[in-house]
């Protein structure tokens, strides 16, 4: 594409050329008018009795002059014409080369900007940025850069049209503008609160609406869909309230200022009049002076809207630079290299954070993994499990302390080699709306066929996949196949696989896999982790109790460490949750998700009769 | 102004897929033939749909009670059209007779005139306004609650499968689609043709040789305005179809942010969305091109009438004022300057409907599409209702039978066979099984939430069929493994099945399960928000309110999905004390993945693929040795860390 410079000085141009080739056509209309006056009078008595073409071809008639005015009057419009589409078509090109980059801009900053950013937006928030400010944005730019333009120079050409042909006339359109403009801006302001009214009680019909179906089965259940109606419909109606009030300000306000317009162009007309009357002005000058006004009218208006544009561009750039020039939440160093080759080996050195200050998630957390071990970290909702890995991918920087990954401080490390080195796999765990295949092969797009069966191999991925409709080219997300939770789980598994990272974080990773599946996966994992660093988030014992090394997590701290024997031996949380975890007995808790479930499909599965979902 | 953007919808994606455009870019070469075939794309909502004359009459039906003041509105912008067109003359006589008059006094009374028929007619205009877009915006506002209410009787399995998004839209974005048309379709179209059929008959009227004259471009202009409309039409469709699928990657890639940078795609993904920006450019210029060449070819038009209204005119008038001055010919029927400049007005209010027509013609294409995707769904059958001459049922002791159900969501696949089984009154029921053994089914069965297709279910005695749905719910509790809360307070989410409950009733809900200071402990205690859908607090809290709410509705009969999220030990006791108070003196039936609430109920039945294959109490199946006590014993080995690969 073209730089933007070239497309705004091109659609600049061809707006000017535009207005003062609108004004001239207005002029050129002025002779052939005068000559249909001058036979009405009878100023002139020629006749085209010989033929009209002759007539118009008598060297100094009148015909004559109607037909160069009517060659000239086609040569502007044919001009006009063009000028008419080239600034159509340039303004797309200039506005859209504009918002590409604009756009494109915003889409990077808001994959790179990092995680405590996007904690504090909703994503449809971040949406309506990237797209709809942007939008606002952009129309400013074309309706006040433009616009100005058009506007500026059609104001001229006008005014030079009225003082040409009598300055009173120009006075007299003059004096019309400022009624014009009070009134327009008036309606504006008035107009203001109530389309802001009309938007927060259409947003809160949407809400009862959202929560309504959201909640479908709460109200079917209590069977308030009365109390709901009645929601709604007291919604409905506030928002008919508030749409009416705008109906009610556009009848009032809308003959005012049309009537504002029609009467200055009814009074310059009547003030023409008696100039032609008393033979101080031409008849011709007198039409072309009501079109100039109409077209002057309209610009007028024109402005009002690029005042509109202009203050919802301040509120929409500005939200865009937020978007624009948030810092990174981890910045890369200049001299950051990538990390050292190595197997995975993690140092916590007395590390602090919190989402908000003031409030740390960990406190003061150090241990060492060698490279090559597995790590268990327990510990109850909220003791910062997960904190503790999204600091190991550097999502967000430790306050105090730091983090080494094969001894490089993570802070010296280029970010796209700390992602390289960790693989994540969550409980929960977000898929594209794209084929299967490609949702593994997401972080290496140049894998292999075979590589991409081989991961979906070891997750136990393969054989569901092979009986998807379209198998590994099934397209999954909204609006494909939809996967249970326990085949999500297997393809995270397999993209964090074909990642081949040294560090594999499995936050919870398997609990919507039954066991059996979920043994033969870690068998596979370990095969293929082999002198790599594992990390099993989990508040499951039989889950932790496989570590090499076992951390317990409880507010923040680390408050027990060792295997799971050494825990067992020492009173604390751990032997706690593992007596009432192994109490298979009458009051026993925390027998996590539906462990009877997944046993009878185990089962189940065995004697070959149940498929793989339901 | 350019195009860019469609107006704002929701992001949606649709099948059609431009191949020969995007096809080849837009997928990583991966290699192998796994990889090479086209993915594709399910649904297709951007489409431009026909004029169709059944959508309109049915869209028009809704604004049936207000027919009235909609006519008055049209009548009112038939006047102003009227005065509008009285304009023109009163200029030519203020051309042919004030002017040469010599008299001001003549020319101020004729400007007077034309001054007060413009005053006139823009209040009429005013009037129509008013009055047309006070019918439509209640037209809108029927439609909207006519839509939500046909939502409160729709199936469940409309929710199961249709996305929320999607729902909203058909409220939202549809309905304001709509609005476009209610509120100006019939007015735009009458006042518009009116303005063009009148200054058309004005300048035949006027002189029937200019008239002739001028007639050749109309249909040269039809023809334009409908080459024009098929253009633009098939240009927006294109814009919209590949603006979407730039929204909805926008939303993917903030949406899955995590897994971007997690996985490194920054790069890739730009590169993507950049060709995706690429082609929505492309469509753009396209788009602009054909205004950009039709609306000059418009304009053009318009110029090439005005330029044969001066020549033809002026020629016109001067051989007829020729023919006056030798008396061949009376001056009351020669044709005079001012006429020509009323023809000159007549044919500017002639081309101004062209624009707007076509504009209407493209917001109708729009509309219906709007209007069909509302009214599909309104024509959706509610699929479960009260039969006729159902009845209420009295408050009911809670005993269930189940008789030979089966059931299926699509009836040939049944996941419930044959299934008999009775609750008595009072007794606690676990349902155990794998995923898909028809556990939760069997709970939606008995709220009534879906039609099974062969046996019974009764209550007390009495078919669920013969009850109001309405009667039945009020007397049975649910809580799901989701645990929905409106957004508000903790004490406006309990009371929700009971607006009218007093702060001490919910209280005392929760004092009777135990929880009471639990809620107060909280920041704003009982005020604490719950935030969006409950997000703002944890899943835990989110289960006590759910069993509060269901205290608070006092049902005989309580259902409950377990939820098989894992939380913390402190809150999970409050929970499990709070259930075995909460099951107390009501028949209840939970699908149970506690180990506690299983051993703890009165019967346990285990379900496999939709057939009850064991039934009894904890004890019982376990000496019976069967599928549920080799469940348990494994549970119970796994639970002690012996599963393995041994």
């Amino acid at each position: 594409m073209a730089p933007v410079k070239f497309h705004v000085a091109v659609n600049a141009l061809l707006y000017v050329a535009y207005s003062i080739t609108e004004v001239l056509t207005l002029y050129l209309l002025k002779t052939p008018v005068n000559i249909v006056q001058k036979f009405a009078t009878g100023e002139v008595t020629e006749t085209a009795d010989a033929g009209v073409w002759a007539w118009m071809t008598t060297p100094g008639s009148q015909g004559e002059a109607l037909l160069y005015a009517l060659i000239w009057l086609g040569a502007a419009r044919l001009a006009l014409s063009l000028f008419a589409w080239g600034k159509t078509v340039s303004q797309s090109w200039q506005s859209m080369s504009m918002v590409y980059y604009m756009r494109a801009a915003v889409y990077d900053r808001l994959q790179r900007v990092g995680f405590s950013f996007h904690d504090q937006y909703s994503t449809g928030e971040m949406v309506n940025r990237s797209l709809s400010d942007l939008q606002n944005v952009r129309l400013f730019v074309n309706q006040g850069l433009f616009g100005g333009i058009d506007i500026l120079f059609t104001m001229a050409g006008c005014f030079y049209l009225f003082l040409r042909g009598s300055p009173s006339m120009a006075l007299a359109a003059l004096l019309s503008l400022p009624f014009w403009f009070w009134a327009i801006r008036k309606y504006a302001l008035l107009s203001q609160p109530i389309y802001e009214r009309q938007m927060d009680a259409s947003d809160e019909m949407v809400q009862v609406l959202t929560e309504n179906i959201a909640g479908v089965h709460v109200v079917r259940a209590f069977a308030t869909e009365d109390l709901e109606r009645g929601k709604f419909e007291t919604r409905c109606k506030t928002l008919l309230k508030r749409m009416l009030e705008g109906v009610n300000l556009q009848v009032k306000m809308t003959p005012l200022i049309r009537g504002i317009a029609a009467a200055s162009h009814v009074l310059l007309f009547t003030l023409g009049a008696v100039l032609v009357q008393r033979g101080q002005l031409e008849l011709g000058d007198l039409i072309v002076f009501g079109s100039a006004m109409t077209i002057l009218l309209a610009r007028v208006q024109q402005l009002n809207q690029i005042t509109d544009a202009y203050q919802r561009a301040v509120v929409s750039s500005g939200r865009l630079f937020e978007v624009l020039e948030s810092p990174d939440s981890t910045p890369e160093r200049p001299d950051s290299a990538p990390l050292r080759p190595g197997g995975g080996g993690v140092k916590f050195s007395r590390v602090t954070f919190g989402y908000e200050p003031g409030r740390p998630v960990l406190n003061d957390v150090s241990f060492t993994v060698p490279a090559g071990s597995k790590v268990a970290i327990v510990g109850p909702t909220g003791a910062g499990k997960t904190t503790l890995s999204a600091l190991l991918g550097r999502f967000y920087d430790p306050d105090l302390g730091s983090i080494a990954v094969d001894g490089v401080d993570l802070r010296d490390a280029t970010l796209s080699s700390v992602r390289s080195s960790v693989g994540y796999v969550f409980q929960e765990n977000y898929l594209f709306s794209d084929t299967v295949a490609r949702n593994i092969a997401y972080s290496d797009l140049g894998a292999q066929g075979d590589a991409v069966k081989e991961a979906a191999r070891v997750a136990h991925a393969h054989e569901f996949i092979e009986r998807l409709p379209n198998r590994y080219n099934t397209v999954i997300g909204e609006y494909g196949a939809s996967l249970s939770g326990g085949q999500k789980q297997r393809l995270a598994i397999a993209r964090a696989i074909l990642h081949n990272p040294r560090i594999l974080v499995l936050d919870d990773a398997l609990s919507a896999v039954d066991p059996e599946t979920e043994a033969r996966i870690r068998e596979e994992l370990e095969r293929i982790m082999a002198g790599r660093t594992v990390f099993l988030i989990t508040s499951r014992i039989s889950t932790a109790r496989q570590a090499d090394r076992i951390l317990v997590l409880s507010q923040g701290r680390i408050v027990q460490e060792g295997t799971h024997d050494d825990l067992m031996a020492e009173p604390g949380y751990y032997r706690d949750v593992a007596s009432s975890q192994f109490a298979a007995s009458e009051g026993a808790m925390g027998t996590l998700a539906s462990h009877m479930d997944r046993i009878s499909r185990a089962s189940a599965r065995r004697s070959g009769r149940l498929d793989d979902e339901p | 102004m350019s195009h860019d953007a469609p107006p704002a919808e929701m992001p949606r994606r649709s099948q059609r897929r431009d191949a020969s455009r995007t096809g080849r870019q837009d997928r990583p070469d991966l290699g192998g033939d796994l990889l090479s075939e086209q993915p594709e794309r399910g649904d297709q909502e951007n489409r431009y749909k026909p004029i169709s004359m059944k959508l309109i009459s049915r869209l028009l039906g809704w604004m049936k009670p207000y027919r009235g003041l909609y006519a008055l509105g049209v009548v009112c912008g038939i006047l102003s059209v009227g005065m509008e067109l009285a304009a023109p003359r009163l200029v030519q006589q203020i051309i042919d007779f004030a002017i040469p008059s010599k008299d001001m006094n003549q020319v101020l009374f004729w400007a007077a005139l034309w001054l007060g028929a413009v005053g006139i007619g823009l209040l009429f205009d005013a009037a129509q306004v008013g009055m047309t877009n006070r019918c439509g915006e209640r037209v809108v506002t029927d439609l909207r609650m006519a839509l939500f209410d046909h939502l409160q009787r729709l199936t469940m399995s409309y929710f199961d499968q249709t996305k929320l998004g999607r729902i909203i839209t058909r409220g939202t974005s549809d309905m304001d689609a709509l609005r476009g048309t209610v509120i100006g379709g019939i007015n735009t179209m009458v006042l518009n043709v009116l303005l063009m059929v009148g200054s058309g008959a004005m300048i035949c009227y006027t002189d029937w040789r200019l008239f002739l004259a001028l007639a050749w471009l109309i249909p040269v202009l039809a023809l334009c305005n409908r080459l024009y409309r098929r253009r633009i039409g098939v240009a927006w469709q294109v814009i919209r179809v590949h603006f979407s699928r730039l929204t909805a990657n926008l939303a993917e890639n903030i949406t899955g942010v995590r897994v971007v940078s997690a996985f490194n795609r920054q790069d890739e993904n730009l590169n993507r969305y950049n060709v995706l920006q690429e082609i929505n450019t492309a469509n753009n210029l396209k788009a602009a091109n054909i205004n950009g060449i039709y609306q000059p070819l418009l304009e053009t038009i318009g110029f090439a009438g005005q330029v044969i209204v001066l020549a033809y005119g002026s020629v016109l008038v001067l051989h007829e004022q020729a023919l006056v001055r030798q008396g061949l010919m009376p001056a009351a029927t020669a044709l005079t300057a001012g006429q020509v400049i009323k023809v000159f007005f007549y044919w500017a209010f002639f081309m101004r409907p062209t624009i707007t027509i076509g504009n209407f013609y493209n917001t109708l294409m729009q509309t219906m599409a709007s209007a069909e995707r509302v009214f599909d769904l309104m024509d959706m059958k509610p699929g479960v209702e009260d039969r006729p001459g159902a009845k209420d049922m009295p408050r009911l002791k809670g005993e269930i039978a189940f008789e030979r159900v089966t059931f299926g969501y699509d009836p040939q696949k049944p996941v419930i066979h044959d299934l008999s089984l009775t609750i008595p009154a009072g007794k606690t029921f676990a349902l155990v099984g794998a995923t898909g053994s028809g556990k939760s089914s069997t709970l939606s069965l008995l709220a009534r939430f879906y039609e099974f297709q062969q046996g019974t279910i009764s209550v007390d005695g009495v078919d669920i069929r013969d009850a109001t749905m309405r009667s039945l719910h009020k007397q049975m509790g649910l809580v799901l493994q989701v645990n929905y809360l409106f957004e508000g307070t903790i004490l406006d989410n309990i009371r929700y099945p009971k607006p009218e409950a007093t702060d001490e009733e919910v209280y005392a809900a929760a004092k009777s399960l135990g929880i009471h200071e639990t809620f107060e402990a909280l920041p704003s205690g009982y005020l604490t928000q719950v935030g969006e859908r409950g997000a703002s607090v944890s899943l835990g809290l989110r289960q006590l309110v759910c069993f509060t709410r269901v205290l608070v509705a006092n049902p005989s009969i309580f259902l409950l999905d377990e939820a098989t999220s894992s939380i913390d030990t402190v809150t999970e006791n409050k929970v499990q004390a709070a259930l075995e108070r909460l099951v107390k003196g009501r028949t209840t039936v939970i699908v149970a993945h506690r180990l506690s609430t299983i051993t703890k109920a009165d019967c346990i039945v285990v379900l496999e693929h939709g057939r009850i294959i064991e039934q009894g109490t904890h004890s019982e199946l376990v000496a019976k040795k069967g599928t549920y006590a080799q469940m348990y014993a494994r549970f119970v080995s796994h639970q002690m860390g012996h599963t393995g690969p041994e």
